[in-house]
């Protein structure tokens, strides 16, 4: 029996030290999930503590299918978007031909690397609408139709609200002259 | 992480797909609270239905029997205070009862005085107050003034002035009139407010059993404990564990017997153990390594230039350590007792009952291993598992003072036996026991 096979064994039983060990091992990992959907560390905190609530409430039902990590990492998401769907987000219908029109700009330019903590920043002082679909659509790889599903809004109104978030962070990410125009590069190469 | 990345998709998921954060201190606790009470909610539920349907029931009881007490002590007084009793109980009384005395026959004032507060006594003691029921003490004050009106004026005055005694009078003062007719009737006359105050001081002072003025044997205080404890794991090295109890404990008391329920907090410790195994590089020798050579002009020989280096050898060592650990348990105490001896204000009692423990908090702090000569390979908890609850039979002698009529102080040496061991792994075949000191106050409102 593998070390999460026996830990999962014990969170089934209920043993408070084999779900502190199941915490210990993976809270890092999903508080810089959860601080990825939430404004500061202490949304973050709640969001995790409800979500390893639901963790040992359902582990009885994990498959062992798949990872544990990625599980759990599924149970944080959803806490999270739960969460907003509570505090009721309003997106805002856009034009898809606006949408078209943001995306061409930024074909030709390059990013350098960046502190994780100040990407980390930069995606807490997006909106809220923003920082949801930008995670979902960056992070977990969801499409717009089912992002569309999950937060019950139009195709568009993902499309728009990742777009702008997108726009929003390559002007911040210029200010910090982390934006680099790749015509330039390829001059240098040459 | 690469040089320059073709997108912000790109920027965001590499840079931060690692990215984690320690959550603070207070995030699992408030998680381990979370499930224990979830957990352990229904069982909680459970006990404090118990002890609702415990304590409503001895209230219904305690009530109902004030009533019947009291009238069944009517009944009995009714009985004693027949007016041919009365007249047997009345030393020197030579005429009937109920006879109004007139001074047809010439007689002094102070044998007058003395045969009026004969009849006052015995005019009393025929109304039919003793036979009224407590309810209908003001129709008996009535009663008691509509026949005063044919008693002498000294006599109404004294009943205006205190239409309560009336009741009381009758009950205590028959109760107790087998006892103070030879210690006062010889010294004293026959006056009721002599034998009030007497009855009155001999009662306030009587008993221990917390009484009212009304008699009723039963009532309720509450009691703040500490409890101080030396836990015996009864393992192979006779291990002994320190830990302190505080409960708050409502006491249902009637006659000698009472019963206590209560609840608190429990702080327990225990020693976490951790094997901890690290490689230790020893010295076995050393060797010159050639960094470069020239060769000598003069000579023609190579001249090598080398630095010494040292050999080690790789040896895993290990050790075991231990830490200090708190736990936190919530107790819920329930005790049966019975006071087996009174002298003046201090009281022996007897009980025994049973405690149920939930753990709340786990405090394993860990440990860290660092040594500038070692690497560390692995540090391994080895610190057993903790049951989340378990039962523990308990009996102890209390000893109890009463400080005033609502205070006591009591201090009980106690002995508690566990059910089961406290660890999930049955390390030891015996269960654990534990001897404390319950100190405490209890009040009485």
């Amino acid at each position: 029996m593998t070390v999460d096979e026996k830990i999962i064994e014990g969170c089934i039983s209920g043993k408070r030290r084999a779900q502190n060990q199941l915490y210990k091992q993976y809270a890092p990992g999903m508080l810089g999930v959860c601080m990825r959907y939430c404004i500061n560390m202490a949304e973050a905190e709640d969001i995790l503590q409800e979500g390893f609530i639901k963790v040992f409430k359902y582990i009885k039902s994990f498959r062992k299918e798949g990872s544990l990590e990625g599980w759990i990492r599924r149970i944080m998401i959803n806490t999270a978007i739960s969460h907003y769907k509570k505090n009721k987000i309003y997106f805002n219908e856009i034009n898809e031909m606006d949408i078209e029109l943001v995306e061409e700009q930024y074909d030709n330019v390059s990013f350098e690397p960046v502190d994780q903590e100040v990407l980390m920043n930069l995606i807490q002082n997006l909106a809220e609408g923003y920082r949801v679909v930008l995670n979902l659509y960056v992070f977990e790889g969801y499409s717009h139709k089912e992002i569309a599903k999950i937060l019950n809004i139009s195709e568009n109104t993902s499309k728009s609200q990742l777009s702008k978030a997108r726009k929003l962070l390559r002007k911040k990410l210029e200010n910090l002259n982390k934006v680099t125009d790749r015509s330039i590069i390829n001059e240098r190469q040459l | 992480m690469k040089d320059n990345y073709n997108n912000i998709d790109e920027l965001l998921r590499e840079s931060l797909k690692d990215y984690k954060k320690e959550p603070s201190a207070g995030v699992w606790n408030k998680i381990s609270i979370r499930l224990l009470l979830s957990g352990a909610g229904r069982y909680l539920s459970v006990i404090v239905f118990l002890i609702a349907i415990i304590t409503g029931t001895f209230i219904y009881i305690s009530f109902n029997n004030t009533e019947e007490e009291l009238k069944g002590a009517i009944s009995e007084t009714s009985d004693m205070i027949s007016p041919e009793k009365l007249t047997d109980q009345t030393p020197g009384k030579d005429d009937k009862p109920n006879k109004i005395i007139n001074n047809q026959n010439h007689e002094s004032p102070e044998v007058l005085q003395e045969k009026e507060s004969d009849a006052e006594f015995s005019e009393i003691a025929d109304l039919d107050v003793i036979n009224s029921s407590p309810g209908k003490a003001n129709g008996s004050v009535a009663e008691i003034k509509d026949k005063a009106t044919d008693l002498p004026e000294s006599q109404i005055n004294h009943f205006d002035i205190y239409p309560e005694l009336a009741r009381l009078n009758n009950l205590e003062k028959i109760k107790h009139i087998e006892i103070s007719k030879s210690s006062f009737s010889s010294l004293m006359k026959h006056n009721r407010y002599i034998k009030n105050i007497e009855l009155r001081y001999d009662y306030k002072f009587n008993s221990s059993v917390p009484k009212d003025d009304y008699g009723r044997k039963g009532a309720w205080s509450y009691g703040l404990f500490i409890t101080p404890e030396l836990i015996f794991i009864n393992d192979e090295k006779n291990s002994k564990k320190k830990a302190i109890n505080i409960d708050i404990t409502g006491i249902y008391s009637r006659n000698d017997w009472f019963i206590q329920v209560g609840a608190g907090i429990a702080l327990s410790e225990d020693n976490g153990a951790y094997r901890i195994d690290y490689a230790q590089y020893d010295s076995i020798g050393y060797y010159y390594e050639v960094t470069s050579f020239s060769i000598d002009p003069e000579t023609g020989e190579p001249v090598f230039k080398t630095t010494v280096e040292n050999v080690y050898d790789t040896v895993d060592y290990n050790t075991t350590t231990s830490t200090n650990n708190l736990y936190t348990y919530f107790r819920l105490p329930v005790f049966v007792g019975f006071k087996v001896n009174q002298y003046k204000r201090l009281s022996i009692y007897l009980k025994g009952g049973a405690i149920y423990s939930i753990l709340l908090n786990s405090n394993e702090p860990g440990i860290d291993y660092t040594n500038e000569k070692a690497t560390r390979i692995k540090i391994t908890d080895e610190t057993p598992d903790r049951i989340q609850s378990y039962w523990q039979l308990s009996a102890a002698i209390g000893f109890s003072y009463s400080l005033t009529n609502n205070l006591s102080l009591s201090a009980e040496p106690v002995f508690n036996y566990y059910m089961k061991p406290v660890y999930e792994q049955r390390l030891y075949s015996k269960s654990p026991y534990a001897i404390g000191l319950r100190i405490g106050m209890i009040f009485k409102f």
